[in-house]
């Protein structure tokens, strides 16, 4: 079947199979091998992208059901090589990766919390950091750095 | 903030791209157009195969070939996997048992790769997969981590790998003789999975009459030279290159069959070729590290100053002797055996054992914190054995400087 959605702000449209997963549209016709895939049981979260604004996890979806949508991976977080989004540049300086693998979920997920979180006008704390990381795994860096990027970066995002 | 002096944080080269989505993992570079493997694995933990059937699959839609270990018979490759072997306390060699890429006449633990099935796509691969047909007869499992139980392999009648050992015996038993206090405490570090966040993976494709085989390993050198004996190769015809690796642990350091079948396919069929491992598949096929059982013993003088140690450990191989297995809990171990203390009598004899569950191999530091782990757990249990204050029973003990 003929899948359409936005991606990254372009219009794309594929021929795939209709059991295609969004992460398989993504990373296999679309090219875009940002998104991760590390399980088969929905729990890792390295595939996380945000579906019209949301974040949801690419493996768990059909494309299909994200016909129309507006769908932004890692690879749209940055406006340029050189311009890239407050939460990447909070995960650089306090060493918030050490493999990568899980990063471009890890931020996919920030920045989804902190857009909540600044929406509904609530402070994020550190448990609540640690609260909503609980469907990102990361296997390196036993997460300190990871919250404290993700607090660093809130402090530098204005999401409303 | 001005920072100054030395020891300055140095910013990461690789972390621009890991941000941005523009990482190359390995399966990021699989060349277009290559097919898809998936391994059938054995359900069963131990038993003979009576018969394997996999007409139904070799005929399923998509599929371009099944390896067997028939079919690699029939294609000259030996098909038996390398393992560093130590030298038993009798002077012998540790028996050199089997460990072929796909299981042949025996199952010996559930995960293990019995058939690779390439196709167009995965889902043609892992629906090809489900055709296949795996008789066996089963046989009694071996599970504990001890000698004994029904054997694995013949080479090695009692389920014993290795039995190695290093230091004067004689030495530690007059050391215990003479103390003022023997204690034995008996520790156990539990097996693990590694989980690495990306699985393993590879992509093989002939490029200008050369192998090259890409694998999210930890070096290529190795990995390269047992290409090249398993495949009668001259090294010169084997690439062997590392993307970025989404973690590695010392799980990804070794080989595995599926590189190696991967490669294979690659050889038979003239086109690229790629295997990602599933995360169940992971939990199944991943060499596990630690898994081992010591008794730890020490001798003290009336002064509370050891005056010899001594360890005996069960190491667990699972069902194969891994690449680097043998060496870990025994030599690497013996590396920091006596950590910081000043012991100068000691005693290190360790049994590996076949077991029926997916082989065991290095892992992070690889036996080195095991034996760290075992010295301070026994100094804890001593010192509260001994009713002292563990901090100052290790000050007492500790290389004086
Ligand atoms: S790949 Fe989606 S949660 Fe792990
Ligand atoms: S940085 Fe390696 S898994 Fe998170």
């Amino acid at each position: 079947m003929k899948i359409a959605m936005i991606v990254n702000g372009k219009s794309v449209s594929r021929e795939v199979s209709d059991n295609t997963l969004l992460v398989e549209y993504i990373r296999d016709h679309l090219r875009l091998t940002g998104t991760h895939v590390g399980c088969d049981t929905s729990q890792c979260g390295a595939c996380v992208v945000h579906v019209d604004g949301q974040a949801i996890k690419s493996c768990t979806m059909l494309a299909a059901s994200a016909e129309g949508a507006a769908v932004t991976t890692v690879e749209g977080l940055a406006k340029s090589k050189d311009d890239l989004h407050p939460m990447q540049v909070a995960f650089k300086e306090n060493h918030g990766l050490q493999c990568g693998f899980c990063t471009p979920g890890m931020i996919m997920t920030a920045t989804d919390m902190v857009a909540r979180y600044q929406a509904q006008g609530k402070e994020i704390t550190e448990d609540a950091i640690r609260h909503e990381l609980e469907g990102n795994i990361c296997r390196c860096t036993g997460y300190h750095n990871i919250v404290k990027s993700i607090a660093d970066g809130a402090s530098k995002m204005t999401t409303v | 903030m001005e920072k100054f002096g030395k020891s300055q944080s140095v910013e990461r080269r690789e972390d621009d791209r890991f941000l941005t989505g523009l990482g190359q993992y390995v399966d990021d570079t699989t060349p277009e157009g290559a097919l898809h493997g998936y391994v059938f694995r054995s359900p069963y933990a131990h038993g003979v195969i009576t018969s394997l059937d996999v007409e139904a699959a070799q005929e399923a839609e998509g599929v371009h070939l099944v390896l067997t270990a028939d079919v690699l018979d029939q294609a000259g490759v030996a098909g038996k996997m390398e393992a560093s072997l130590l030298e038993n306390q009798d002077g012998k060699t540790a028996p050199n048992t089997d460990r072929f890429l796909l299981a042949k006449d025996k199952v010996r633990f559930v995960g293990e790769p019995v058939a690779m099935v390439f196709a167009e796509s995965l889902a043609q691969a892992r629906a090809a997969v489900e055709m296949i047909w795996l008789e066996i007869d089963d046989l009694p499992v071996h599970m504990e981590v001890g000698t004994g139980g029904t054997p694995l392999h013949d080479l090695a009648p009692d389920n014993v790998a290795f039995d190695w050992a290093m230091g004067d015996l004689a030495e530690m038993e007059a050391a215990k003789s003479e103390a003022a206090h023997v204690l034995s405490f008996e520790i156990a570090d539990n097996r693990i999975i590694c989980n690495s966040m990306e699985p393993r993976g590879c992509w093989a494709n002939m490029e200008e009459g050369r192998l090259h085989l890409c694998v999210n390993g930890q070096g290529v050198w190795a990995q390269k030279e047992q290409l090249a004996n398993m495949f009668d190769l001259p090294a010169s015809e084997i690439r062997v290159t590392n993307p970025d690796v989404g973690g590695g642990f010392g799980m990804k350091a070794m080989s595995y069959p599926e590189y190696f079948l991967t490669a294979q396919a690659t050889r038979m069929l003239g086109r690229p070729v790629r295997w990602m491992s599933d995360r169940s598949e992971a939990m199944l096929s991943d060499n596990a590290g630690r898994d081992l059982t010591s008794t730890a013993t020490m001798a003290l003088n009336a002064d509370l100053k050891i005056i010899g140690y001594q360890v005996q450990t069960l190491a667990n191989m699972g069902a194969y002797s891994g690449q680097f297995a043998q060496p870990i809990q025994t030599q690497l171990f013996s590396k920091v055996l006596t950590g910081l203390y000043d012991i100068s009598v000691a005693h290190l004899q360790v049994t590996g054992v076949y077991t029926n569950t997916t082989q065991v191999d290095a892992y992070r530091g690889a036996g080195r914190p095991e034996a760290i782990y075992v010295l301070e757990r026994a100094m804890d249990y001593a010192a509260r054995a001994l009713n002292v204050d563990p901090w100052d029973f290790r000050r007492l003990n500790f290389i004086p400087c």
